[in-house]
């Protein structure tokens, strides 16, 4: 007998519940991968994704490439006739992954959150040149970059050191808050 | 007039003479613009992936501090935190839940009462095409110039909302209005790959190259800009892509205020033209303009 794809709701009522967003309301008619400038790097396309989503795959999306390659750029959903979201479908899926602790398949992708969060929640603002020292710490890549860095810095634009800001302490209860209302 | 500047974290480092150039535009046009005092990162590029409060808390903390700094209109240049902050309004006008949750982080309530602009809106909305014309006397004279208006600019709809979504028009006319001639071209609203540029660098090269292409097909003297994301992706990494696709472009990518500046009778210098990786200054001299 041949195996029939067992559908599991779950996935795309949690979505919904963090975005808003029904996927249901999709019906393939693929507009938003053919604009999509990040689908040429994608194993599955945002229409496959959100496919996959209303069948409740949820490894599937969540331990693959495909939804890290989204760049939230907007053309999807400008163009969508149905008016889904898939932006806050992408962000809904992301935020679910991290939370459940699936490991982010792009280790490049992964240090450039981690990173810019770190900064911003350490000195309440990005400071660029720790941001890209950051990066390639965590992905053991230094010396990648570092001629198209340096012109910026003889230019003047790259600050040395980071700008504190005074109120840090609120930045970190705001980091510390979210943590604490999202655990319960 | 007088504004509320939420400059973002580019606007002193990568993006200095952005704001160099709107500093100096306002001023010439009588506009007071105030920065924000201590004012916090909008979490942009990042948040949004990780926690839907966080990335509505940390605009809100910012358009409560404008509201106790007496403001009602505020300036957000960078494009990426324009976004953050228009979603975070959009969105806690729609969603009571997420609004009164948001409020519990920040701490504080907020009574809605900020509009925010990003810059070309700005310029648009509150100067207008024709003060422009006036004060700028079609300076730009014969400049060919190409608007690339990136991927957030105007979106989304119902968000940014003050030009087309899809064929955007308000950069082209205040090209025009300071007499320069603006090429039509089908790319304008492509995304240039953002924040990838620290990440994934390959997409970038690859969607800025496909953008390069289509730009060297126009013959302009140079490409207008309002984000730094876009201006940082297609200037400081033109040559790597010229390298790795054996091609040359040499095309110089400026902001708008830019040449704005310049119109108002600004030197290269109060603007930043020098601050760019490929030099404008050629093309500004072949049109008689510096
Ligand atoms: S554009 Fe909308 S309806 Fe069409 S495939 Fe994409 S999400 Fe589905
Ligand atoms: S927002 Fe993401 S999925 Fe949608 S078109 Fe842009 S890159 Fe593709």
């Amino acid at each position: 007998m041949r195996e029939i794809a067992k559908i599991n709701k779950t996935f795309a009522e949690q979505i919904k519940e963090e975005c808003g967003e029904d996927v249901y309301l999709c019906y393939q008619c693929k507009k938003c991968s053919l604009g999509c400038p990040t689908a040429y790097a994608m194993r599955y396309k945002p229409h496959q994704l959100i496919r996959t989503i209303q069948l409740g795959q949820k490894d599937l999306v969540l331990k693959d490439q495909s939804i890290w390659f989204c760049l939230s750029c907007q053309t999807c959903m400008t163009r969508c006739p149905q008016n889904l979201d898939f932006v806050k479908v992408a962000d809904a899926a992301r935020t679910i992954g991290g939370r459940e602790k699936y490991k982010n398949p792009i280790p490049e992708i992964a240090a450039f959150n981690e990173s810019f969060l770190f900064l911003v929640e350490k000195f309440g603002r990005i400071y660029e040149i720790g941001l890209v020292m950051l990066i390639k710490l965590k992905t053991k890549q230094i010396m990648k970059d570092v001629v198209t860095g340096l012109p910026l810095f003889f230019k003047g634009k790259f600050g040395l050191l980071p700008h504190k800001v005074k109120n840090v302490n609120e930045v970190q209860r705001i980091f510390a808050k979210v943590k604490e209302l999202e655990s319960k | 007039m007088r504004y509320g500047l939420y400059p973002g974290c580019s606007y002193n480092g990568t993006a200095k003479e952005f704001g160099e150039s709107i500093n100096f535009v306002c001023n010439k046009l009588g506009i007071e613009l105030q920065e924000l005092d201590d004012w916090i990162c909008c979490g942009a590029s990042s948040a949004h992936n990780t926690s839907h409060l966080l990335a509505t808390s940390l605009p809100l903390h910012t358009l409560i501090s404008a509201r106790k700094a007496g403001f009602e209109k505020l300036l957000v240049p960078c494009i990426a935190c324009s976004w953050r902050l228009k979603t975070a309004i959009k969105e806690m006008r729609e969603n009571e839940e997420l609004k009164v949750r948001a409020e519990e982080v920040v701490g504080e309530k907020y009574d809605d009462g900020i509009e925010v602009f990003n810059i070309v809106e700005f310029f648009i909305k509150e100067i207008g095409l024709k003060k422009i014309e006036e004060v700028t006397n079609k300076f730009l004279k014969r400049l060919k110039v190409v608007c690339y208006y990136g991927c957030m600019l105007t979106r989304p709809p119902g968000v940014a909302n003050f030009d087309v979504v899809e064929d955007p028009q308000s950069m082209d006319n205040i090209m025009e209005s300071l007499g320069a001639k603006s090429l039509d071209w089908p790319y304008k609203t492509e995304c240039c790959g953002v924040s990838f540029a620290l990440s994934r660098t390959d997409v970038v090269v690859k969607l800025c190259h496909d953008l390069l292409e289509e730009i060297k097909k126009l013959e302009a003297d140079m490409v207008v800009v309002a984000c730094p994301l876009c201006q940082t992706n297609l200037d400081m990494r033109q040559k790597e892509i010229e390298k790795k696709y054996n091609a040359k472009y040499g095309v110089p990518i400026v902001y708008f205020s830019q040449l704005m500046g310049l119109a108002l009778g600004g030197s290269s210098k109060d603007v930043g033209l020098q601050r760019l990786t490929v030099s404008p200054f050629p093309a500004l001299r072949k049109r008689g303009i510096l």
